[in-house]
């Protein structure tokens, strides 16, 4: 059971989780996390998966994000006996990204400077993710060129999601079809940048803290959709109209006036029921913010819920709640959620493709957001770069973008 | 022989208010937007208990201040109070069932229309009783100052239990058998003295 890249979880991030059994058919996989604070009190988040129910070894390999957690176990079931468990305390938590190093030896001195609020960690090829959410929690990615090449799209995936690949010199021949990419200076692909040791890097959408500022400022642009109640000027008219004739008959007095109001009240009663929705069923309404350009780019969705009775909200693929009680199962999420309650989701990130930033700029239709970004969170956007709404797509586009045929060197992943 | 007036006018100033206040605030809550989903039920039921109850402790208070010139009396003018109040509970229940069915809350339908005019009547009551007692030690200008310390004092003790019988605002969205117990007795100890109190007053002017 690992969690995190190469074992190091992040919390504040995405992480992946690797769980392998052998000869366990339908062994269950239980992960509790309890993601509360002092005020708040538990807010467990709980992950239930089963293993393939085959022999031989079997790996469950997923995506989790890692709220900053007081405590964290896990154990493996089957057949209700525990196979493996474990535990990460309070206490190895670290919100601090990692910055990885992969093969042996020290960093080249004329390569950028050590981040002092990253983790350095020593990976192999072989704990290097597929998917884009699992560099989450990655900063920066140093190929020392001491083992074996990892695979080009991996490489890529990592850039594409946002990490500050970094080549050595003088890497070896293995290297070839990555070092090619940067032949012209630094790769700017989708949300990260590939570039060598002497390179520097523009300012670019790489920075945490500016993604999670475009992320909870998409999700606050969002237009909360009307229920299906009766219209509100209806039941302005049929409010005022009771209360004046209930008011009416009361000035008439006697028996007679006291009748017709509690007459005219248990109307009200029996016309109540149709002021309820026709349809109870939640509003969700999603969001998308793509940061990155050069035909790729990094998406991180958003989903606002609301409900007006109390359900239990399911959804497929990873999904995120902050500070909220979540279930992870199989192929999806489940949120308890109260009466008249609102949970926002957040997406694993994913590596989408994108219109080229030309043709995104050409577009008249396209609301431009960069002094409202700024103004509404006071982070200065850097010079050159655009945030644009098309209705419930976002687009964060850096200030640069180099085009690069990829199609020779691999397919980026997820 | 002076006579005793059986019903009283119902269509006062506080029936007004209460009615129109209730239209206003059910059109203004309604939940037209998502963000709004309990926000119709959430706004109106605690306002109508505010409203009934505060009503009924000025309403029970008033009646029992001794006053020259009333050939009626205290205990006539007490039941039209608990009349008033139930009247104004029954006219307002469809603000609250309709609040209710469009934001579906957990709190149970029969509970939300009873508590807050059982808290009215039990308020006339309380607010009869406390000055009642006062005036007949010659201390009703106290009662001004009397009923709120005593309702203050219920609300500390309901906070403390956390069980809501004079936090009338955290009345509607909690319902327990206690404060549902205590209400209803109240409100038939009320009734009762109410209907005493006009018989008495009947035979005195036969």
């Amino acid at each position: 059971m690992v969690v995190g890249v190469s074992g190091h979880p992040v919390a504040s991030a995405w992480n992946p989780v690797v769980a392998t059994v052998r000869d366990a058919p339908g062994a269950t996989l239980h992960l509790d996390l309890d993601a509360g604070r002092l005020q708040q009190g538990e807010v467990p988040i709980q992950v239930r998966r089963t293993f393939p129910a085959a022999g031989g070894l079997q790996t469950l390999d997923f995506d989790l994000r890692l709220p900053p957690w007081r405590s964290l176990t896990w154990r493996i079931v089957h057949d209700d006996r525990v196979l493996a468990s474990g535990s990460y305390a309070a206490r190895e938590r670290d919100d601090r990204p990692l910055q990885a190093l992969l093969g042996v030896g020290a960093l080249p001195a004329d390569g950028p400077s050590h981040d002092r609020d990253a983790r350095t960690v020593r990976v192999t090829p072989g704990d290097l993710p597929q998917r884009a959410a699992a560099w989450d929690g990655v900063e920066r990615l140093w190929i020392l060129g001491t083992t074996a090449a990892p695979d080009p799209a991996t490489i890529l995936t990592a850039v594409a999601a946002g990490v500050d690949v970094v080549l050595a010199p003088n890497l070896s021949a293995a290297y070839a079809p990555i070092e090619r990419l940067v032949q012209q200076g630094p790769l700017y692909l989708g949300a990260g940048v590939l570039r060598r040791a002497d390179a520097e890097s523009a300012a670019g959408p790489r920075d945490r803290d500016l993604q999670r500022a475009l992320l909870a400022y998409v999700a606050e642009r969002s237009d909360a959709p009307p229920w299906d109640h009766p219209r509100r000027s209806t039941v302005a008219w049929m409010a005022v109209g009771y209360a004046a004739l209930v008011w009416g008959v009361l000035m008439v007095g006697g028996a007679a006036g006291s009748l017709a109001a509690v007459t005219l009240a248990v109307a009200g009663l029996l016309l109540a029921p149709s002021f309820a929705p026709s349809d109870p069923t939640p509003l969700s309404e999603v969001r998308m913010i793509t940061v990155g350009g050069a035909d790729l780019g990094l998406a991180r969705r958003v989903v606002s819920v609301w409900t007006q009775p109390p359900l239990e909200f399911a959804m497929d693929g990873a999904w995120a709640a902050s500070g909220r009680a979540v279930v992870h199962v199989d192929g999806g999420v489940r949120v308890p959620l109260a009466a008249g309650d609102r949970v926002r989701l957040e997406g694993a990130p994913e590596i989408q493709d994108v219109p080229a930033r030309a043709a995104l700029r050409s577009r008249r239709d396209l609301e431009v957001h960069d002094e409202r970004f700024t103004a509404a969170t006071g982070i200065a956007l850097p010079a050159g770069a655009r945030l644009l709404r098309d209705r419930d797509a976002w687009w964060w586009l850096p200030p640069r973008e180099d085009g690069a045929d990829l199609t020779a060197v691999a397919e980026v992943g997820t | 022989m002076t006579g005793v007036r059986l019903a009283p006018r119902l269509a006062d100033g506080g029936t007004l208010l209460v009615l129109m206040l209730l239209a206003a605030l059910i059109v203004t809550s309604w939940p037209a937007r998502a963000d709004m989903a309990q926000g119709s039920w959430a706004v109106l039921a605690p306002a109508r208990a505010i409203l009934l109850v505060v009503w009924g402790l000025i309403a029970g208070s008033t009646a029992a201040m001794p006053r020259v010139a009333d050939p009626q009396g205290p205990g006539v003018r007490f039941a039209d109070a608990v009349t008033r109040l139930a009247a104004a509970g029954i006219v307002t229940a469809p603000f609250e069932a309709v609040s209710h069915t469009a934001t579906m809350p957990l709190v149970p339908l029969w509970w939300a229309l009873l508590a807050a005019p059982l808290g009215g009547v039990a308020a006339t009551g309380l607010g009869y009783a406390v000055t009642s007692w006062l005036a007949a030690r010659k201390l009703a200008w106290a009662a001004a100052l009397a009923v709120p310390v005593i309702l203050a004092g219920g609300i500390a003790l309901d906070l403390a239990t956390g069980i809501p019988v004079f936090a009338v605002w955290l009345l509607p969205s909690q319902p327990s058998w206690i404060a549902g117990a205590v209400l209803s007795g109240a409100a038939l100890l009320a009734a009762t003295m109410a209907v005493r109190a006009l018989r008495t007053a009947l035979a005195r002017a036969s």
